[in-house]
C-alpha cells in the first residue's frame, strides 16, 4: 500500500521562476487499485508519478510506501525498488534507440542480475503479450511511435512488478491498439498489479476503476 | 556477463572513434615503455646500491685512478697497494673494497672458422666481500674464490655461458688501451648469472645487465696482489666510512690528500653526475619532457573521453538508473566500457613495444619491468581518478528526472 500525505514539490525553489507542481497532495493506492490520473498540461501529473517511483524527492510531505518512509530509505534501496517493485513507463518511452529491442525490454532484468538467457526468455514473453515479439531483434530508432510505446510497456512489465505507473501510455497508439493495451492492463490488474496511470484519454481513465484529477498541483479524487 | 552487456551500452557506437582512442592508447603504451628506461635504469642502479648498503648507502666514497694515471702506468701494484695503506689509514674508512675492471679478448671456436675467434669481455675483479654478492643473482654452479689447477674460478653471464659453460677452462687475454696483449690469465666457469642480474661493484658501484644488450661479463674474486704490472687495468676503490663519519669531509680530505692519484667522491656526487649524464648525454631531458607530453595527452586522450562519452550518454545513464541502476554500479559500469578500450590496447602496447622500439632503433628495450608496469598503471589510475572525479562532479549537480529531460 502507498500513502502520500501532504506532498509538495517545487522547482526552482527561492528563484523568480519558482513553480510549485504539487501542493498538498494526499493519496493512497491500496493493492489492485487501477487508478487514472488526469489533468491539463503543466498540472503536476508527471511530478506526482515521478515522486511515486522515487526518480524525485517531495519537499515536504511524506511518502509511506509499505509501511516505510521512503525519505528514510538509501539511494540504492530506491533503485532497488525502480528494479523490482515498480514498473515505469515514461512519457517519452525512455528506451535506447541505437539498441535492440529485446536489449531495451531485457534491461530490468540485466540490471537485476538475471542470467542473460532467462532475461532473453522473459522479454520475449512480455513482446509476446504486447504482440510484438517479431520486432525483437529491431533496433528501437526502426519503430513506430506506436511499436515504441508497446516495447515500453513490455519492458515494465517484464520483470512482473508490483505497480506500474504510466505517463501518457497509450499517447502514441491509435483507438484498436489502445483498446489492446486496455485489455492487457485489465488481465495484469486482475493478477494483482496495481496500476497508476496519467492520461489525457478519456477511454482509459473511464477504464480505471479509480479517476483522480490534478489541477495547479491539487488533487482530487 | 551483464556487466559487460551494459557497459557495452555506455560506449560509442561509432567504432572509429573507439579504436582511434585504442590506437592512441596503444602507441602511448609503445612511447612510455621507450622513454622511461633510461629513468629506470638510474633509480634500478641506485636502488641496488641501497639494498645491499642500506642506510649506509650515504656513508660510500667512491674512488677511480685519473685518466693520466692509467695511461701512464702510474699506478702500478705498488702505488695501489700504498693508496690501500693510506686510506685504511684513515679514521673515517671502516672498509675500503677492492674493484677493478677490464676490457679482455677471449678465444672461442667457430664452425665457420677453423682458427679461434676473439670476443671482447668485461672483466670484473671485486674484494671477496662485493664479489660473495654475485651469490644471490647466480642462475647454476657456485662462487669459489680459490684457484682450481691454477686457473682463476668466475662467473660469468648467460651470454658467455654460451661459449665457455660450468667446468671449462679458457684464457682471457686483457688488452691494453692500445689494444695491446698485456696480460694473460686462465679461468674456469663456476658459476652463471641469471639474464638480468645485478651487480655492486666500485667502478660503476651498481648496475643491472640488459640481456639484450648480450654483453659478455666475466667476474672473479680479486687476486692479492691486485694487478700485475704494466697493464690496462681500470682500479677503482670502494670506501665504506664509519657510521659517524662526516662523508662530504672525508671526502675533501682524500682529494686533497690522493690529489695525484684519482678522484674520490660520494654517493650523492656519483649519481648527481649520473643523473646530469643521463639528462643531458642520453637523452633523458628530452625523454622527461616526451613523457611528461604523453603523461599529459595519455590523461586527457582517456580522461577526456570519458568525460565527453558521459556527457554524450547522459540520456543511457538516466534510463538505466530509471531501471534500478544505483550510481556505484552506474560509476563501475562507466569505469568498465573505458577498460573495454584501455586494457586490450594497453596489453597489444605492452606486446608490441619491444618489436617497435628494436624497430625504431631509439634505445634498447628492456622488458618489461616493475618501473614501466608501475609508470603505466600510475598514468592509468590516473585517468581512472579522472574519470571517478569527473562522473561525481556530472551526477552531483544532476537529480534522475534532469538527467533524462536533459539527455540526448
Amino acid at each position: 500500500m502507498i500513502q502520500l500525505k501532504q506532498i509538495e514539490k517545487i522547482y526552482q525553489k527561492a528563484k523568480p521562476n519558482e513553480v510549485t507542481a504539487l501542493k498538498g497532495v494526499s493519496l493512497t493506492i491500496h493493492d489492485g487499485d487501477l487508478i487514472a490520473v488526469t489533468g491539463p498540461s503543466g498540472s503536476g501529473k508527471t511530478t506526482l508519478l515521478h515522486i511515486l517511483a522515487c526518480l524525485e524527492k517531495p519537499d515536504a510531505g511524506e511518502y509511506i510506501l509499505n509501511g516505510q518512509n521512503v525519505a528514510e530509505l538509501s539511494e540504492r534501496k530506491k533503485a532497488d525498488l525502480r528494479n523490482s517493485y515498480f514498473g515505469i513507463v515514461l512519457q517519452d518511452f525512455g528506451l535506447m534507440e541505437e539498441e535492440s529491442v529485446l536489449l531495451n525490454v531485457c534491461l530490468p532484468l540485466l540490471i537485476g542480475k538475471m542470467r542473460h538467457k532467462e532475461a532473453k526468455k522473459a522479454a520475449i514473453s512480455a513482446l509476446e503479450r504486447m504482440g510484438i515479439p517479431s520486432l525483437a531483434t529491431k533496433k528501437v530508432n526502426q519503430l513506430s511511435g506506436g511499436q515504441k510505446q508497446r516495447v515500453a510497456i513490455a519492458r515494465a512489465l517484464v520483470h512482473k512488478p508490483q505497480i506500474i505507473l504510466a505517463d501518457e501510455p497509450t499517447g502514441a497508439l491509435d483507438s484498436a491498439h489502445t483498446e489492446e493495451l486496455l485489455q492487457l492492463i485489465r488481465k495484469c490488474n486482475e493478477e494483482g498489479i496495481t496500476f497508476l496511470i496519467v492520461t489525457h484519454n478519456p477511454v482509459v481513465a473511464d477504464f480505471c476503476t479509480r479517476q483522480m484529477h490534478i489541477i495547479d498541483g491539487k488533487l482530487s479524487e | 556477463m551483464n556487466a559487460f552487456r551494459l557497459a557495452r551500452l555506455l560506449l560509442s557506437k561509432k567504432l572509429l572513434k573507439e579504436l582511434l582512442l585504442g590506437v592512441q592508447i596503444f602507441f602511448m603504451t609503445v612511447f612510455i615503455l621507450m622513454v622511461i628506461v633510461p629513468f629506470e635504469n638510474f633509480y634500478t642502479d641506485y636502488s641496488n646500491l641501497r639494498r645491499v648498503f642500506g642506510e649506509n648507502t650515504s656513508q660510500l666514497v667512491q674512488y677511480n685512478a685519473t685518466a693520466n694515471m692509467q695511461q701512464n702506468h702510474l699506478l702500478n701494484n705498488e702505488n695501489y697497494d700504498a693508496l690501500l695503506d693510506e686510506i685504511a689509514a684513515n679514521d673515517a674508512v671502516q672498509t675500503a673494497y677492492r674493484s677493478c675492471e677490464v676490457l679482455a679478448n677471449v678465444p672461442y671456436a667457430s664452425e665457420a672458422s677453423s682458427e679461434p675467434l676473439k670476443i671482447q669481455t668485461n672483466f670484473i675483479l671485486d674484494s671477496p666481500e662485493l664479489f660473495a654478492l654475485l651469490q644471490s643473482q647466480l642462475q647454476q654452479g657456485e662462487i669459489a674464490t680459490e684457484p682450481v689447477d691454477n686457473a682463476l674460478p668466475v662467473v660469468v653471464s648467460p651470454h658467455f655461458a654460451e661459449l665457455y659453460d660450468i667446468g671449462e677452462t679458457f684464457t682471457a687475454e686483457s688488452v691494453g688501451l692500445h689494444h695491446e696483449l698485456v696480460s694473460q690469465i686462465n679461468c674456469v666457469v663456476t658459476g652463471v648469472l641469471k639474464e638480468r642480474f645485478v651487480h655492486v661493484g666500485a667502478a660503476e658501484l651498481s648496475f643491472q645487465a640488459n640481456p639484450n644488450e648480450e654483453a659478455l661479463y666475466v667476474f672473479a674474486s680479486a687476486p692479492s696482489p691486485l694487478l700485475p704490472e704494466e697493464i690496462g687495468w681500470t682500479p677503482a676503490l670502494l670506501l665504506q666510512l664509519k657510521p659517524d663519519a662526516d662523508a662530504l669531509k672525508t671526502r675533501d680530505a682524500l682529494c686533497e690528500q690522493f690529489s695525484s692519484l684519482g678522484t674520490f667522491q660520494t654517493t650523492s656526487d656519483f649519481y648527481s653526475e649520473q643523473f646530469d649524464h643521463m639528462i643531458t648525454v642520453q637523452g633523458g631531458a628530452w625523454n622527461g619532457l616526451m613523457l611528461f607530453l604523453f603523461a599529459l595527452v595519455y590523461l586527457f586522450g582517456f580522461g577526456g573521453y570519458i568525460v565527453i562519452n558521459t556527457l554524450q550518454k547522459r540520456k543511457v545513464f538516466s534510463i538505466l538508473m530509471i531501471n534500478g541502476m544505483y550510481f556505484s554500479r552506474m560509476l563501475c559500469l562507466n569505469l568498465l566500457s573505458s577498460l573495454l578500450i584501455t586494457i586490450p590496447a594497453t596489453v597489444l602496447g605492452m606486446i608490441a613495444a619491444p618489436y617497435l622500439i628494436r624497430k625504431l632503433a631509439y634505445t634498447t628495450f628492456t622488458g618489461i619491468t616493475p618501473g614501466t608496469v608501475v609508470c603505466i598503471l600510475l598514468l592509468f589510475l590516473g585517468s581512472v581518478l579522472f574519470s571517478i572525479v569527473a562522473t561525481v562532479v556530472q551526477w552531483r549537480r544532476t537529480s534522475i528526472r534532469e538527467l533524462y529531460m536533459q539527455g540526448e
